[in-house]
């Protein structure tokens, strides 16, 4: 009974490969027309997009700052392009917040109060849309996971491989954190949150390096790899949150 | 892009409720003639029908409990389960309707929390369209941040009832946070007016001169708390302000924590103590609506005195008397300013703020005037909370501003808020499955897939719930979703996409879509705690007729009265200075007595009358101007004559 979002994720990754990114510009379907693309290392964006309705150059393919109408059909946009972001790991989150409320300023339904039924509907999935795309793109973890889904990597339900060390020294350490407890020995605990910690560090670096190296390289090695990274980390934020 | 048309701001309370409009000059509650914003949230049923609502059903509760209905919000959109705890300490009478509704027996007649609250909007909206001569109808309604889907659907069905639209219904506490911000805002301006303050009424609620210390515009990126207990709900928000965007973070509250359980408090020690000396339970329904008015006078008395002295005269010589200090209030009443203190805590993490990155606590409600209260909200947050707004009125002038907002008056602020509870639905084995997670950012949405489990099953029944609890037993069944239509294929191979969109209410909408075949489902809305479309509709056609009627006889009445007052004022300022106008002004004054005298005896249209009279104000004013200059000249001809 649970296909959930993994399924909606799949059906929007199917849209996104055809065209492949390497091919072409990868765009949202929209009102407006596309005005260029440019070439930054090696990722593609389609900035500016050009409003239908006023014709001035924008910076985000979702609404024109200039005349308010609504640009895009948001629903199934990437969620970088959305806030007229590169698709990387790396992203500036006071940019993206100053993003996320200029694009709110103009598309929250408060804005829409006198508007007819149709835009007031619009509205009101664009913003649904956007905060979601807001929501993903804010938490490292849930970017990374985009960043390999919507690229065609499996979902951490089709794929759970994780990797070869990890799960022995998982049991190993939850052992331990019981018996700590048990003896109150606050020292060890504490000893083992750090190295925790550490192994958190690693493999969150590793997801930044591989989540690059998949902007470069489409391969389907890098994305198991990532996937596995992933699937980690999930297990390293249990313990942490048993802790 | 203005739509020109006012939009109301109402603050529908537990207790207390307010109207209030803004304009260029800022937001206003409106207020009755005596300057009181507040209307009781009471309504009284009197046996011969009539209807009265506020300060009037207030003083005669005691006299009549079974028809007096208080307290109605803390019964909306909940079942006769959910409402265990609250029943013994109501003085009417509440049983159980269809499906998990409740309705309140008046002697026979049965009516949904939904038709009493759309009484007292009603009588807000008679309040506004009297203060404007001219009919309203769309609204902004506030609800507490912590109500859950049934309990906002029902409060945006009552306005529906009222004969209102509810344009927007907006959490309290970021209500009371627009208005803060925006009243911070203003302050420069105001202070080169010399003017007062534009939200709340200063001189009434603090004496705090520290109150003032933050009156300015707070930094950008800056967080604030709003802490909101009322008389029956706690809320609350954890909120960034950025520029002109007004941002949730987080909230967390309880829908049946307010000022109704102080006096609760003092009740069951009155109570016990009068069991324990006299062995006597007093708990009629008169005796539970004397004591409640008299625990909450107590309750207020000791906000302000050390202790308060208390005696009950209980007939047949019996007198239960007693002194409670502030002290033995607080230690009755400690337990429940806990829970509000856990529920903050429980926000702040939520929020991933530490309390100190707080810079401002704003205090709504007339519960934090309690001692206590702000002394534990002092203690938690390591800082004096704001108390320079006008605790009562606050949410209500917020309401207002938001009202502006959507009626495109105005672009300076934009409110950002999150759903309270997390949503999902029962999966197989009875588990909850969620979709939308508690203080994600609204509007949102979700999609989950579902398909049959028998070959050409047509129908599929989705049971949504909200809470936090991991069992679906434990969290509330907001409705049953009953997909239909769906076209005969085996088991399994059907794929519904079914989409769950929280709008900007907080209210979910339910959309469904059989892929392979594209169809649009049909899906019928079976509210577990609400009302029907169809029901709505119905109670629309029978009841408000008549609520309307009575409504507006209440009306005339009042007019007619206003009219009387009015041409007999004038007839005597005509008397003493008409010589001293030019003669034709004084006949067309004369005239208009006449036809206006004749109008409200004639006329059954209240909004005739009241655009006359105020045309007839309009035309008096030169002979009023003359009178107060004429009686200001007597006067000072008075004094002179008393000093020589
Ligand atoms: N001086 C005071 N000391 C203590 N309590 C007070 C004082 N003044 C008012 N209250 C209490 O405040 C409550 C009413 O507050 P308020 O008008 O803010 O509530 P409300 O808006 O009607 O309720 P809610 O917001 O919970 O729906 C009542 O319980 C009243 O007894
Ligand atoms: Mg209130
Ligand atoms: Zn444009």
């Amino acid at each position: 009974m649970f296909a959930r979002i993994v399924n909606r994720r799949g059906a929007m990754s199917a849209r996104l490969r055809a065209p492949p990114p390497t091919a072409g510009r990868r765009r949202a379907e929209c009102f407006c027309e596309t005005d260029a693309s440019s070439m930054t290392d090696n990722t593609l964006t389609v900035m500016p997009t050009k409003c239908a309705t006023c014709e001035v150059l924008q910076q985000a393919p979702l609404v024109c700052a200039d005349c308010h109408s609504l640009l895009a059909h948001v629903q199934g946009a990437d969620y970088f392009e959305l806030f007229g972001l590169t698709r990387r790991y790396h992203i500036d989150e006071a940019e993206l917040n100053s993003k996320y409320l200029a694009i709110s300023r103009n598309i929250h339904p408060d804005r829409f109060g006198g508007a007819g039924p149709e835009m007031q509907s619009f509205a009101l999935r664009a913003s649904a849309a956007i905060n979601q795309a807001y929501d993903v793109l804010r938490d490292p973890h849930r970017r990374a996971e985009y960043l390999l889904e919507s690229s065609g990597g499996k979902s951490s339900a089709e794929d759970k491989r994780v990797p070869p060390d990890l799960l022995g020294k998982v049991m190993m350490l939850r052992e331990e954190i019981e018996d700590a407890r048990a003896g109150g020995d606050t020292a060890a605990l504490s000893t083992m949150r750090a190295t925790i910690e550490k192994d958190r560090r690693a493999a969150q670096q590793r997801i930044s390096d591989l989540c690059a190296e998949l902007t470069a390289n489409d391969s389907d090695a890098i994305k198991g790899e990532l996937r596995m990274q992933l699937n980690a980390m999930k297990y390293l934020d249990n313990l942490l949150a048993q802790l | 892009m203005s739509t020109g048309e006012l939009i109301l701001g109402i603050d529908l309370g537990t207790t207390f409720s307010l109207v209030a409009y803004a304009d260029a000059r800022g937001p206003q509650v409106i207020r009755d003639a005596d300057g009181e914003g507040r209307v009781p949230s009471v309504i009284a049923f009197a046996p011969d029908g009539k209807v009265t609502i506020g300060w009037e059903a207030r003083r005669h509760a005691v006299e009549n409990p079974l028809h007096t209905i208080y307290s109605i919000k803390r019964l909306m959109g909940l079942g006769i389960k959910d409402l265990e705890k609250e029943l013994p300490y109501l003085a009417y009478r509440v049983v159980p309707g269809q499906r998990d509704v409740i309705k309140i027996d008046i002697d026979g007649e049965l009516l949904t929390p939904q038709e009493i609250s759309a009484l007292i909007l009603r009588e807000l909206k008679a309040r506004a369209e009297k203060h404007f001569g001219r009919p309203l109808r769309k609204a902004v309604i506030t609800v507490p941040a912590y109500f859950d889907d049934a309990q906002r659907q029902a409060t945006r069905d009552a306005g529906k009832l009222a004969g209102l639209e509810v344009v927007r219904i907006v959490n309290e506490p970021t209500a009371a946070a627009l208005a803060y911000g925006i009243g911070l805002r203003e302050v420069p301006k105001q202070k080169l007016r010399a003017r007062s303050l534009p939200i709340g009424d200063k001189a009434k609620c603090t004496s705090e001169s520290d109150a003032l210390g933050g009156s300015q515009a707070p930094p950008d990126g800056s967080i604030i708390a709003v802490y909101d207990l009322g008389g029956g709900t706690f809320d609350i928000s954890i909120l960034r302000l950025t520029g002109d965007v007004f941002e949730v973070i987080s909230t967390y509250g309880d829908t049946h924590l307010g000022g109704d359980d102080f006096d609760r408090a003092i009740t069951l020690l009155v109570q016990r103590e009068i069991h324990e000396q006299y062995g006597v339970d007093i708990d009629s329904p008169t005796t539970r609506q004397a004591l409640r008015n008299f625990s909450e006078q107590v309750k207020i008395r000791l906000s302000t005195e050390a202790s308060a002295s208390i005696e009950l005269d209980l007939g047949d010589g019996r007198v239960y008397r007693r002194t409670i200090t502030r002290q033995e209030f607080e230690s009755l009443t400690v337990a429940l300013v806990e829970r509000t203190i856990n529920a903050c805590q429980q926000a702040i993490s939520d929020a991933k703020v530490r309390p100190e990155q707080i810079g401002q606590i704003v205090l709504v409600g007339g519960s934090t005037r309690i001692p206590l209260v702000r002394r534990r909200v002092e203690e938690y947050f390591g800082r004096k909370p704001y108390t320079a707004l006008n605790p009562d009125e606050v949410v209500a002038l917020g309401a207002a501003v938001q009202g502006q907002v959507l009626a495109g008056e105005r672009s300076d602020a934009l409110l950002l808020d999150v759903t309270p509870l997390s949503l999902g639905i029962e999966t197989m084995g009875g588990a909850m499955g969620k979709l939308i997670l508690r203080n994600t950012r609204i509007p949102c949405q979700a999609t989950e897939m579902f398909t049959t489990f028998v070959d050409g099953q047509s129908n599929v029944k989705i049971n949504v719930l909200q809470g936090e609890r991991e069992l679906a037993a434990d969290c509330r069944s907001l409705a049953t979703f009953d997909l239909s239509g769906i076209p005969p294929m085996p088991a399994g191979i059907p794929k519904i996409e079914v989409q769950f969109l929280i709008d900007a209410n907080g209210i979910l909408n339910v959309t469904a879509r059989e892929q392979r075949s594209g169809k649009e489902a049909s899906i019928q809305v079976i509210p577990s705690h609400g009302l029907t479309k169809d029901e709505i509709r119905r109670i629309e056609e029978e009841s408000i007729r008549f609520a309307r009627e009575d409504m507006t006889a209440h009306r005339m009445i009042d007019l007619r009265n206003q009219v009387e007052f009015d041409t007999h004022k004038t007839e005597q300022a005509l008397a003493k200075f008409g010589h001293m106008l030019p003669p034709e002004e004084r006949l067309s004054l004369e005239e208009s007595i006449r036809v206006l005298r004749k109008l409200a005896k004639s006329t059954d249209d209240a909004d005739k009358l009241h655009r006359a009279l105020d045309e007839f104000g309009k035309m008096t004013l030169n002979l009023a101007n003359l009178a107060i200059t004429e009686s200001l000249r007597e006067d000072s001809a008075e004094r002179e004559k008393v000093k020589s």
